[in-house]
This record gives C-alpha cells, structure tokens and sequence, in this order.
C-alpha cells in the first residue's frame, strides 16, 4: 500500500494550502479518483489514511467505505490507487471558480498517468474532469477527452454513499470490475 | 425498435406486455397533478418491435382499443400517465406494472433516486438525458427530437419492466407486495377527491398570526424576525452569549429562561404566517376553494405515502391545531378514522411479545400500562400526566430504537433515569428487545430488513441511522401496508356499491373522507369492516382499534 510509496506532501502552488497525499499501490493501473479529501483525511495528511479508531474500523469514514465496497465488489486490491482531485480543503466562498484546477487537475494526470483504469467518484471529479453530469452517468462507462485510452466510470463519492444510499456505489463498482476483468 | 408514426395496424395480444408513455405541453413542474393541467403533446406505445406515436388527442380512444386487450401495461409513474390519460378516454382499473413503484419496492433505501434516467442506466446501461423535458413547457408542437425522446421513454419503459420481470422469480415477496398492496392502491389514490379550505378561516389566521406575533414582540420589546438584535436581547435578558437564535441551539434554555419560549412562538407565529398565509392560498387554491395535493406513493423509503405541492400533511397541526380546523368539506362532512396506536400494535405482532399482545387482545391502555410499569405504580389513572410524558414516548419511541440520550432529551429525565426506565422495560417486553436484537442483525447479515407482509427495505451500513432504521423500518413500512391495503378495500367497495369514493387525504395513519351526513353511517360500517378484515389478513392475532370522529373540519378530532 501506498503507506509504503515514496511520496511526499507540499503545499499548492496556488493558494498555498498544504496538500494531503495519495493512498494505495505505487505504479497501479487502477485508479479511484474522489472528489475531495475528507477532513479527518485531510488532517492526517492522506486519502483514506488509517487512523486508531474509527467505529471499530481503523480507517477514516470515506475509507471505511471505500475499502469495504472494493473488498465486496472483488477488485485487485494490490493494483489500486486511491486519490481525489481536491487533496487539500475547497477554498470557502466559492461555487465554480476554482483557480487551484489549474494546479490540480495536472497533478492528478500525473499521478494517474500509468493507470488504464479510473473510477472517477463524486460530482467535482465528474464535472472537472469528465464536463458531465453526473446524475446522468453513475454506473456507465464514459469517454473523457482528458484521459484518452483509458476506461473510465462514474461512481457517487463515499461522502454520499455515508449521508444517503450504497446502491449506486456498488452498481459502479460492479460495471467497473466487469470492465476491468474483460480487459485483464 | 422502430419508431412509426400512428396508430399500430393490429390489436395487442392477451399475452403481451405493450409500454405506455405520454407527454403533454404547458405543464407546471409543481402542478402535474392537476388533471386539468397542460395539453397533449403524444402519446407513445411500445408494442412488439416497434414504438407508435400520435400526436392528436382524438387518436387516444382508437391507440386505448388496440391497446387494451395486452395483459398488462407497462408504465413508468402510472399516475401521471393515467391521470391525464383519463381526460381522454375512459380506463377501467387494469394490470399495470409501474416501472417506478416496482422499482422502489425493490431497492427502497439501496438507490435514493427512480426516474426512468436512473433506471436506463441501471438496468441498460444507457444515458437517457430528460433536458429536453424542459422544452415542453413552452413548446407548442412536437419538434423532431421530442418525438425522439418521447419514443425513447417508450422503448426503454418496456425494456426496465421486461427485465424486472424476468428478476420476478427471485423476489416473490416484492411481487405480492406489488400485486396485493402497490396497484390496487394506485388506483385508490388516483380516485382521492380535492380537499376544500375554509377560506375565510384560513385567511383569519395569518391575520390572527401577524398580531400574535406583534404583540409578543411589543411586549419584549424585541423584532423577533432580527437574530442580531435577539442576540442582544438575550444576552441583556439571561446574561448568557448564544452563538445562534436557531431553536435548537436556544430550546435546551427555555426552562432557565422562559423569554426563550416567547421568542420562539414569536417566530413561529411568523415563519406560519409567511407559510401558510394568504401566498400559500394564492398558489394552491382552485376553484370551489378546493386544493389538490400531489400523494407520492412510496414516498419514504418505508413505503409510506409522502404529499406535497402543497405538503397538507405538514401543517403545524400540533403546535397550531387551528389549521387542521380550517380544512373542512364540500359534500356535507368529513369522516376521520385513523388506526389508535398502530406502530406499537405492529410491534406487537413482530415482537410477539407477550405482555404486548395481552395489552392489546385485553383492550389495555399500552402508553398507561408502560407508564404503570416503569414506574412501579399501578395506581396510576389515564388521566396521569405520566402516561402521555413517559409511557407514550417510550412506546412510540421502542420503534424508532429509542436510546436514553433520546428519551432524556425528550422528557425531562436524565440519561441514567432514561437509561433506567428503559432497562425496566426491556425487563418486562423481553419479545421487544429480542426483536430489536434480531433486526439489527438481519440488517447487518442480509443487507435489508422486510415488513410482515414482505416490503423490502434495505439499510444502508454506512448510515448512522442503520441500526434505527433496522428497526424502525418493519414497523412503519407495516403502517404502509396497512394503510394503503385498507385504502384499497374502501375503494373497492365503494365501486361495487357504486357509490362516490370519498377519501380527500390520508395522513400516516389516518383516513379522512368527505361524506354526507345521510351516508355517514354506511361509509363508517364500509371503512370499520375493511380495517377489519385488513387487519386481520395482515396482522392475524392482534386487534387494531379506530376511534372515528365525524365534523366540519379536519379538527373534529382534536
């Protein structure tokens, strides 16, 4: 797990905000992109980060979820990496203007640049990323300009599997590890 | 499929399923449940191979005959279909399998949206974008991607209910739930008649509101409405900096401070009036001075039954019983019958606690005899305040996994004299403990928990509410059947007597029909004998109880 990757935190260029780091598998060919980092996430510095005690789990709410729906769904757990498009807090007061894309939408092309499979989770990694909504999407396979070659699905974020329904989460999880076994 | 333009050249087969769709133009978002709303645009039929689509309201009788000899008709939210359809032709109650309603049975609290986008997606794995909805409100005449998209609806309605039936098989208790409680109830609801306001009275109110509120206002000497200058009046007036004026953040000091309560009744006086004022007249009032509400039928997850556009059911009838007053009736009187304590009756049926059964079969108060128990006073009265303070919270608070942080926050006991208190009566109701035990673990091992009958809800494990919901949701998705079942056998009764239907609205756990005095008695007997024979069929072993009440208004039973 990427507990084990080289990486190292620094702060974003833009706004000056220290940022949080990945989760997961160096060189992975999966990637789970979130939309944001969670905030007990974003205070121990990593995605999904394990923490000593959390409802009897180890891991952050949105981790909890994540690892459990990808050890339910069967993904390759060993070849997955876990990252979101915000990696530190959303700057207050704005809704659609964010200045910091233009930092962190390269960095996370960077990041993902190996990988042949994304699951992009929640509605700023949808709408940044893919430009569509994506209460028409979860669960369908898209074509996203920006990750040319690469198989990319739509999935709600752990944030709202928590607040409302897993449903949609597992039906993502399913069309993508269908995708990903069809292409092995 | 192809799409063709027309009528189809042949009748349907008795064993064919044909899909229904129909769009209409000028419609108000908020007010498609007015039958008299908007103009036909088309209506689309997927039948075979192909989709026909007419665009002349005359073709509707003609597409209806060849139509109606399919043996079921597949539609996606039935009831906005036939609603309008019925300004066309006449239909008769019929097989109809609601992609929507079938759907939410399936997965109620697993997926939280069932529009027939989300379940193209699902199930096809197509995107079916319903922007272009929006150009019927204004359009006139169907452009060539209308017709797209309406065939489209058509095609993929048919496509979602021939999956969903094919998964049938596996979720035979979903089918009968369908078959038994769902459709027939579909059209129940489609009968319910426009409720009528007594105008006056309710235009009396938010005047009598704004000077209740005025007055209060000049006797602290404070505008409510304010938060910066209620601030600073109760730092003045407790000495205490509030970091907020919301009620709960202020509630928890109204013992201490009883100007907390001044304010807050100030304020609701208010928000009320702004409300339910003459604005809420002015867009919901039709002609006769009747409104129609818009009845979702599984509008909770649990299956109960939502309204909205306008949300008669959340008048503040508690805090303000004048507005229940105010709905009234248009055939001579309203006859209210609700079901007394139903959700712990249910209990009592999955529990199949002893004490609770013996408290019901014996005609016992429940919330007296808990109250007799926690306290260890069996001279306790019904007139004894503790009855409705601790006994009834308790009751109705077990089904929703009620813990002592609730019930001291509910009562004006401490957590431990909560926690106490609930001790005691998990001593005494050991089938109740026993049964909230058994849910949580059904929700944990199988994902869902299921009512008596067999509604399926699923419980999220995420959701903090999920050991609540386990419990909860058995007991009020069991009041949805009920209800509903006992909707349907009025309504059915009434057709072969052949008298009008009467239901106007149907609050949770409440009927309330509007009825002339000569015909009062003949629809109590019709409305007594079917929660009978409902119950019976539901909960075998476990009588339920009405105390109806017949008056001018909606108050009648306060």
């Amino acid at each position: 797990m990427i507990e084990n990757k080289e990486v190292t935190s620094h702060d974003c260029p833009v706004c000056g905000v220290k940022l949080a780091v990945s989760n997961g598998m160096r060189n992975a060919t999966i990637a789970l992109i979130d939309s944001e980092i969670g905030r007990e996430d974003y205070n121990r510095g990593q995605i999904y980060a394990k923490r000593y005690s959390y409802n009897g789990t180890d891991r952050s709410p949105q981790g909890h979820v994540i690892f459990q729906e990808v050890a339910r769904a069967g993904l390759p757990v060993q070849n997955i990496m876990y990252t979101a498009l915000w990696m530190h807090p959303k700057p207050d007061g704005k809704k659609t203007d964010y200045a910091c894309m233009e930092y962190l939408v390269p960095r996370l092309m960077d990041e993902v640049q190996q990988c042949s499979h994304i699951l992009l989770m929640g509605a700023d990694a949808v709408s940044f990323l893919a430009r569509q909504p994506i209460l028409y999407t979860m669960g369908l396979e898209i074509q996203v300009p920006l990750f040319a070659g690469k198989k990319v699905v739509i999935a709600p974020s752990p944030t709202q599997v928590i607040e409302t329904t897993v449903g949609e989460f597992r039906n993502a999880l399913s069309v993508f590890n269908m995708i990903i076994r069809r292409d092995k | 499929m192809k799409t063709i333009m027309g009528l189809p050249e042949r009748a349907a087969r008795p064993d064919e399923m044909v899909s229904i769709d129909l769009e209409m133009f000028g419609q108000e978002e908020d007010k498609l449940h007015h039958p008299d709303q908007g103009t036909f645009a088309s209506m689309q039929v997927g039948m075979g191979e192909d989709v026909y689509v007419i665009t002349d309201k005359l073709d509707v009788p003609k597409m209806m005959e060849r139509i109606n000899p399919a043996k079921t008709w597949a539609m996606h939210n039935a009831s906005y279909d036939l609603r309008h359809l019925q300004r066309y032709t006449n239909i008769v109650q019929r097989p109809i399998h609601d992609t929507m309603l079938y759907e939410k049975l399936m997965w109620a609290s697993y997926y939280n949206s069932f529009g027939l986008a989300d379940l193209s997606r699902r199930y096809l794995h197509e995107r079916l974008d319903k922007n272009i909805r929006e150009g019927f409100s204004t359009a006139t005449e169907m452009s060539p991607e209308m017709l797209e998209y309406a065939a489209k609806d058509a095609v993929i309605t048919l496509a979602v209910a021939d999956i969903q039936r094919t998964l049938a098989p596996t979720l035979s208790e979903t089918v009968r739930v369908y078959r038994e409680i769902e459709e027939p109830a579909l059209w129940a609801i489609l009968d319910f008649q426009p409720v009528k306001i007594d105008v006056g009275a309710w235009e009396g109110l938010a005047e009598t509101f704004t000077q209740k509120a005025a007055e209060i206002e000049a006797e602290l000497g404070v505008n409510v409405q304010s938060p910066k200058k209620v601030l600073e009046f109760l730092y003045q007036q407790t000495g205490r900096r509030f970091e907020s004026t919301g009620a709960e953040v202020l509630k928890p000091y109204a013992r201490e401070h009883p100007v907390i309560d001044r304010i807050l009744l100030a304020r609701s006086y208010r928000v009320n009036k702004q409300t339910y004022g003459l604005g809420w007249l002015e867009k919901h009032l039709l002609p006769g001075d009747l409104v129609r509400t818009n009845f979702n039928q599984i509008g909770a997850e649990t299956g109960r039954m939502t309204a909205s556009d306008p949300a008669l059911y959340n008048i503040p009838a508690r805090q303000f019983p004048e507005f229940r007053r105010t709905i009234t009736h248009k055939n001579g009187g309203l006859l209210i019958c609700d079901i007394s304590q139903q959700e712990p009756r249910i209990l009592a049926y999955l529990s199949e606690d002893k004490e609770l059964l013996y408290i019901f079969r014996n005609k016992q108060d429940v919330h007296l005899m808990v109250a007799r128990w926690v306290f260890n006073d069996e001279s306790m009265q019904k007139s004894d305040p503790r009855r409705s303070r601790y006994g009834k919270t308790i009751n109705l608070g077990t089904s929703y996994g009620l813990s002592a942080y609730g019930l001291s926050n509910r009562t004006d006991l401490t957590e431990e004299e909560a926690q106490a208190f609930l001790d005691r009566y998990f001593k005494k109701f050991r089938g109740v403990k026993a049964y909230i035990d058994l849910e949580r673990r059904k929700a944990v091992h199988r994902g869902y928990v299921e009512t008596a009958f067999g509604r399926r809800v699923w419980v999220n494990p995420y959701s903090k509410q999920a050991d609540n919901n386990a419990i909860n949701s058995p007991i009020q998705g069991g009041g949805a059947d009920q209800m509903k079942l006992w909707l349907s056998f009025i309504h059915k009764e009434t057709k072969s007597r052949r008298i009008p239907y009467p239901v106007v609205i149907n609050p949770y756990d409440e009927l309330v029909m509007d009825v002339p005095p000569d015909m009062k008695d003949e629809y109590l007997s019709i409305a007594m004998d079917a929660l009978t024979q409902v119950s019976e069929y539901l909960y075998p072993g476990v009588p339920f109880a009405s105390e109806p009440a017949y008056g001018d208004n909606w108050g009648v039973k306060e």
